[in-house]
């Protein structure tokens, strides 16, 4: 007894399967049969679309795979003469093109075959059920006037070229090219009345194509006609994309909760369309949008009102263009710019401090000639740190910009490139009573950018008497081969963590906080240089251990070690970076790279 | 004699902390400096200046600020006078420091000065913060 009172209450909707895959259709059957569901397999798209019309489906069960035509482009005729009615969209590819293509038109479940029977058994009574509520709310005279519209909708090629007045084969052809809406169903032309009408409006008043709709979308930027409830009446693709949304889910949908993604209209006096209703006049704004994992786009919106003829506004046309792009480039030029600018004024803190003393009348006589002879060392170190910077800064963005070139020449490293870089250190040496100590091999000249390479012999220098211990040595070992260039540079002092040792490189980045300044490009430019030499840097660091460097990963991986991890807070740590350049480098072409910094 | 007057210095340019500091020896202070400012608590345990010049930025881009404000929560540092002395301006380009300063919620400090800064005016703020 309560198997045929189940049977019963199943069977009060009616589930059509379209699909070329008999096996996979015959298992459907025998699935929703045997639970006493009304199911019937329809071979013809045709004859699908002739039972939807005369409302003699409640659900429908499509396959991409189906008989002479793709699934997904029989979806928009159905939904045209039917949009409530469930679809159940089945498909073999699983191709992100097909999902999409099926997902556009808002079909009401999407399955990948081969089938879960459970799956849409589950699909289907959901479907129904949702089907049947929506049919109780409606009036049966609703039911009655929509159904007449529906009937009316869809036209074969006569009906069509009657309307039209248009012969069978040109109706075809200008079907074919796309120009007057229609789909082709099987071997035959499907038409949607209201389309025809709509079409004929548009040609007949003006004699020419719907040329607004057509610049609309040749726009990069996304446009919007909004009418005065905020609801999108049109819209082009531009805006599909930019919000990643359907065309369904957009049209007759509020602007605010589509770009917004808000429940509630925005302020009316900073919103665009509302604004162009009132002053009748265009309006522009910048807008935050939102997409639908919730990122931020900063949009310029501009809204212009279209008026009718008495000439009270309408719609109003909405054209968004989205700057987030420049908004962040912007944001990220103004922190460089504040950031540059602050390490400036403050290591020209300490000259200023320094020259304004000495020249003090009063201050100066406090000074002997000791203490004076420091400050303006100082001062001088200090100009020297800004001028780096400065180079530094200029050679970054050159480099960013793809403007940094090479100029090759046989360049004598030894006495051309280090033995000045060391000369031009000696104020921060002296100061911080270091010394440069070299060991080199081979005399052979190397093709490079001389003034590229004495910048990045000079920043890793300069890293090395900043962050090294007072009164240690930078030890420097440069090797030239047939092979190409090797300069080593090491010093004892704070190191490299050893989880930043790839992130050193990185545009202003600094780790170390003991006050010795920097706009953490230098290191930034030696890999530029390096880079455009086809070459590497790469950057060591460890622990000094009875006077021998150990590299962090030799102390955690060596059991020798294993005692004195314990201790490891209390030992020496040292930074050393490898340059090494090939020998065959490939020249290009352009000016000294350098000529303007 | 008269004892020198204890100026306690923080800053994250050490360059900058030299320069000063022998400017103001010079003038007849004592001065301690430091780039840290947790060590700031630490020498603040070992002797009570009777001044603190403070950096801004110096681990973060606000950690000046908080250093002032717990100075000036501890009842054994709130009565210490604070003379910042920073280039932050530059930052926050629209906002005034100068005329902020003194306000107890958002910037406890008794003088603000703008880098850079040439010495003998930095003498005279700490002149009149000292009340000399």
């Amino acid at each position: 007894m309560a198997r045929v009172l189940k049977k019963r209450r199943l069977s009060s909707g009616k589930v059509l399967v379209l699909d070329s895959d008999r096996e996979g259709v015959r298992r459907l059957l025998a699935h929703f049969g045997r639970l006493g569901y009304d199911i019937e397999n329809i071979t013809e798209p045709s004859r699908m679309i002739e039972r939807v019309k005369n409302n003699q489906a409640d659900a429908l069960i499509i396959a991409v795979e189906a008989q002479g035509i793709k699934g997904y482009d029989l979806l928009p005729i159905i939904k045209r003469i039917n949009r409530s009615i469930p679809i159940i969209v089945t498909s073999m590819d699983d191709s992100l093109d097909v999902a999409s293509r099926v997902r556009e038109h808002g079909v009401f479940f999407y399955a990948i075959k081969p089938i879960d029977l459970k799956e849409i058994e589950l699909v289907v009574k959901n479907a129904l059920s949702k089907k049947r509520a929506r049919a109780d709310a409606v009036p049966d005279t609703a039911r009655q006037v929509a159904g007449q519209d529906y009937e009316e909708e869809i036209l074969d090629i006569d009906e069509a070229s009657k309307i039209l007045r248009l012969s069978r084969a040109t109706l075809s052809r200008l079907a074919h090219k796309g120009e007057i809406p229609g789909s082709r169903i099987g071997n035959r032309w499907r038409f949607i009345k209201n389309q025809l009408f709509e079409w004929l409006r548009v040609t007949a008043a003006g004699n020419q194509r719907n040329y607004g709709t057509l610049i609309l979308e040749t726009m990069d930027e996304g446009v919007a006609v909004v009418d005065k409830r905020l609801k999108i009446v049109s819209c082009n693709s531009a805006y599909l994309q930019s919000l990643d949304i359907p065309r369904d889910r957009i049209i007759g949908e509020h602007c605010y909760r589509v770009s917004h993604r808000s429940e509630v209209p925005c302020d009316a006096a900073t919103c665009p369309a509302r604004q162009a209703f009132r002053t009748q006049r265009p309006v522009k704004f910048m807008h935050i949008n939102y997409d639908e994992d919730g990122g931020a786009h900063y949009c310029d919106v501009v809204a212009l009102p279209i008026k009718d003829d008495q000439g009270r506004v309408s719609e109003v046309v909405e054209v968004i263009r989205d700057n987030t792009e420049i908004y962040h480039l912007n944001q990220h030029l103004n922190w460089v710019v504040s950031f540059v600018a602050h390490e400036l004024k403050g290591t020209l803190g300490s000259v200023v401090m320094n020259i304004s003393a000495i020249v003090d009348e009063k201050l100066s006589r406090t000074l002997n000639e000791k203490k004076r002879n420091e400050m303006l060392l100082s001062s001088l170190g200090s100009l020297k740190l800004m001028n780096d910077m400065i180079r530094n800064y200029l050679i970054s963005s050159k480099g960013r910009g793809g403007q940094l070139q090479t100029k090759m020449q046989q360049v004598d490293i030894q006495n051309d490139v280090l033995k000045p870089m060391i000369d031009e250190l000696n104020p921060l040496l002296m100061k911080k009573n270091m010394r440069v100590e070299v060991k080199s091999s081979g005399e052979r000249p190397m093709d490079c950018d001389r003034s590229l390479m004495r910048i990045a012999i000079s920043n890793l220098l300069n890293n090395a008497a900043k962050y090294g211990t007072a009164g240690t040595t930078i030890e420097c070992g440069l090797k030239l081969t047939d092979r190409g260039m090797e300069f080593t540079c090491f010093n004892e002092g704070g190191g490299i963590p050893a989880d930043k040792l790839d992130a050193v490189f990185s545009e202003f980045t600094r780790f170390d906080t003991s006050g010795v300044g920097g706009t953490g490009l230098g290191l930034h430019v030696v890999k530029m240089i390096a880079e455009l030499h086809h070459g590497t840097i790469k950057a060591q660091s460890g622990y000094i251990i009875d006077g021998q460097p150990i590299s962090y990963d030799a102390f955690y991986a060596n059991e020798d070690y294993f005692e004195l991890r314990e201790k490891e807070a209390h030992f020496k740590k040292f930074a050393n970076f490898v340059l090494s350049i090939p020998g065959q480098v490939i020249a290009h072409s352009g000016a000294d790279a350098l000529g303007e910094v | 004699m008269k004892e020198r007057k204890l100026i306690l210095m923080l800053d994250d340019d050490r360059t900058f902390l030299e320069a000063t500091k022998l400017v103001l020896e010079g003038s007849g202070y004592r001065v301690v400096t430091t780039v840290d400012p947790d060590s700031c608590f630490e020498k603040l345990k070992e002797e009570k200046p009777d001044l603190i010049i403070l950096d801004v930025m110096m681990v973060s881009d606000s950690s000046g600020f908080d250093v002032c404000r717990d100075l000036k929560r501890n009842p054994e540092t709130k009565d210490i006078p604070i003379l910042m002395l920073t280039a932050v301006d530059q930052k926050y380009p629209t906002f005034n420091f100068a005329s902020a300063a003194g306000d107890e919620a958002w910037l406890p400090v008794d003088d603000f000065i703008d880098k850079p800064v040439e010495a003998n005016v930095l003498i005279e703020h700490i002149k009149r913060v000292l009340h000399e």
